[in-house]
């Protein structure tokens, strides 16, 4: 039996573990206990392989837990039909990943559209949305260029502009700096940080220490265990095993 | 419904964008409507040439079967029939064994050729429409004066080293001498009597006694060949007409629709053909593009997209695809219907409910063709999409 979620927790996970099947199964998260409130700023750090993906992807409805209890909005996610889980998903989530994962053949503006096609908003409205979001990481200049003619550091602040878009509860990024140089990286992060502001929860995964040291709450994930804290990680300078750019 | 104008929207705007993938899909949509149109319109031009042929020719043709018997009498009795424009007797000789021949007169010539033997009365030349290179056709004078002469077919004539009738060469047929006094070029009917000795009834009389069955040819004018295939045993034999039977052509009416009816099978399983390949170069590109477009459908899934609008977007693309194959590959079949068939004089015949049908068979075999993969993007799951 787990407690009822407090009015202002979005995500609330209680005891949640997701096991690989295998021979032998394979633990990839266990007994995760912890909640994300409205406008906070949460790091996920741990070496590479620790789980934290994992529990990234379970945060993001992009995988499902094999055991405990995982509610989103007060809504318990195991009892959800694919179809539903979909729909909360892109009604609560935004993603930013490592890699920006634009289409080519559409420019700025429609890959930010792309993020709203499933809203069923009128074609007004959509466009509106993406200039905006496209102006808050300032490239309303740029809204018509193909991926191809833009940088990574462009491109991936495009991919920001299609999560901000779609007006998530919570900002789930996994790894958004990891392929951009020191100075785009913190330009990125600095827009990731601002949507605290506008109560937007920003949960972000990264083997940066530097960056992980700005973030008002920590959780180290170390062979599939979470803890609050940065815990062992706490003196190191950056987290061994980060993605290559 | 806005989702599915959203949908088509975005597959319309996927079909633009991938010029490359797109032609790649289409091509094979293109050839095998092309083929099915094509293949309609010239099965259509064709039967109706082919028809018209068949009705000129085969359709004023009645020919008769009877015992050795017959005679020139008796087929005299068929001529007086109305509708009977032409009717004479032949039969093959010696049962189509072919006879030794020589050249010359005496049987010292040269080496022995094996030939067949038509025989025919003189108004069954004209019947099966003979025509002559060189020489002259013996008349019924030369029959009833027992003149040992003989036509030789083209064939039978260049086996025999006779280019002409010119000086009237002999040859020796099972031992009797006969006149070659003309050859025979071409036949509307009997062809195969080119590839030997033709002869008068007497002389085949004189070659192998009066043991074989004969046959009758009767031209008629158009539209009398059923009655005279009735009427005709009686007359050619009016004691026994069941020893004579007719073999009439098959009404115009019903010969056209077997000619159609035989073309459609052909088109059937040219068509059917034509558009599995088109199936399968869609069906291969699609799944391509699936696997390739991993991560767009796991970005897609992340986004909001349920499996449903992956699927529908897949097939929607492909039915896109299918649509721009079946209209090129329709104008392509009926360009090519009209110059094939001008060139061959026939008049270009279409049916127009298909030409404007092809386009939605493509349609149907883009939807069919990007069903299957459009049930594995469905499957692709954003979590696996996103880290391939």
């Amino acid at each position: 039996m787990s407690a009822a979620p407090a009015p202002s927790e979005l995500l609330t996970l209680t005891g949640v573990g997701r096991t690989y099947p295998g021979s032998p199964p394979v633990p990839a998260l266990r007994d995760a206990t912890f909640s994300v409130q409205g406008g906070e700023v949460l790091g996920i750090i741990g070496r590479s392989g620790s789980g934290k993906s994992t529990l990234l992807n379970l945060l993001g409805l992009l995988d499902l837990p094999t055991d405990g209890d995982y509610r989103v909005g007060g809504e318990r996610v195991g009892s959800l039909s694919d179809r539903e889980q979909t729909a909360l998903r892109a009604r609560f989530f935004g993603f930013v990943f490592q890699q920006s994962f634009l289409l080519p053949s559409l420019s700025a503006q429609e890959n930010v559209e792309l993020g709203l096609r499933p809203r069923r908003l009128a074609a007004g409205e959509r466009r509106e949305r993406a200039i905006d979001a496209l102006g808050a990481v300032g490239l309303s200049h740029r809204r018509r260029f193909l991926p191809g003619h833009m940088s990574g550091g462009e491109c991936q602040r495009v991919a920001i502009a299609r999560a901000l878009a779609q007006r998530p509860r919570v900002l789930l990024c996994d790894e958004p700096t990891g392929n951009l140089d020191e100075r785009t990286s913190s330009e990125v992060l600095q827009m990731l940080i601002e949507n605290q502001a506008q109560d937007v929860a920003v949960v972000m995964v990264t083997h940066d220490m530097g960056i992980a040291r700005t973030l008002p709450r920590l959780l180290s994930v170390r062979d599939g265990l979470v803890s609050e804290g940065a815990g062992e990680f706490l003196d190191a300078e950056a987290l061994p095993g980060a993605n290559p750019p | 419904m806005s989702g599915l104008r959203s949908g088509l929207l975005e597959a319309v705007t996927s079909i633009v964008r991938h010029p490359v993938r797109t032609l790649l899909c289409a091509v094979g949509t293109v050839v095998a409507v092309g083929a099915f149109t094509a293949t309609n319109g010239l099965t259509e031009s064709a039967s109706n040439a082919v028809s018209a042929s068949f009705n000129e020719l085969r359709a004023t043709t009645v020919e008769f079967q009877g015992p050795s018997s017959l005679s020139e009498a008796d087929v005299a009795r068929l001529a007086r029939l109305r509708g009977v424009t032409h009717a004479g007797l032949l039969w093959d000789v010696e049962q189509q064994q072919p006879l030794p021949v020589t050249v010359g007169a005496t049987s010292s010539g040269p080496s022995q050729t094996r030939l067949s033997v038509t025989a025919m009365s003189p108004p069954a030349l004209t019947a099966v429409g003979a025509v002559l290179s060189s020489g002259r056709f013996y008349d019924t004078g030369a029959d009833m004066h027992h003149q040992m002469v003989a036509l030789l077919g083209s064939a039978a004539a260049s086996q025999l080293g006779i280019n002409s009738a010119l000086g009237d060469p002999a040859i020796q047929v099972s031992g009797a001498v006969l006149t070659v006094i003309g050859v025979v070029s071409t036949a509307q009917q009997e062809s195969q009597a080119l590839l030997g000795v033709i002869v008068p009834p007497y002389v085949a009389q004189v070659i192998a006694g009066n043991r074989d069955p004969r046959r009758v040819i009767a031209r008629t004018t158009p539209g009398a060949a059923q009655l005279i295939g009735h009427e005709g045993p009686a007359e050619l034999d009016p004691d026994q007409p069941r020893q004579v039977t007719a073999e009439v052509p098959p009404n115009p009416a019903t010969l056209r629709s077997q000619v159609q009816a035989s073309l459609s099978t052909l088109l059937t399983v040219l068509s059917l053909a034509g558009l599995g390949i088109g199936f399968l170069s869609i069906a291969a590109v699609t799944i391509m593009s699936v696997a390739q477009r991993r991560s767009e459908i796991g970005l897609r899934r992340a986004v909001g997209y349920g499996r449903l609008e992956i699927a529908r977007l897949i097939v929607l693309e492909a039915a896109g695809v299918g649509m721009l194959g079946g209209i090129l590959g329709t104008s392509i079949g009926v360009l090519a219907t009209a110059a094939i068939a001008s060139g061959n004089h026939w008049t270009p015949v279409m049916n127009t409910t298909l030409v404007i049908v092809a386009p939605f068979l493509g349609v149907a075999v883009g939807v069919l063709a990007g069903s299957y993969p459009a049930i594995r993007a469905a499957r692709i799951t954003p979590m696996a999409a996103l880290r391939s």
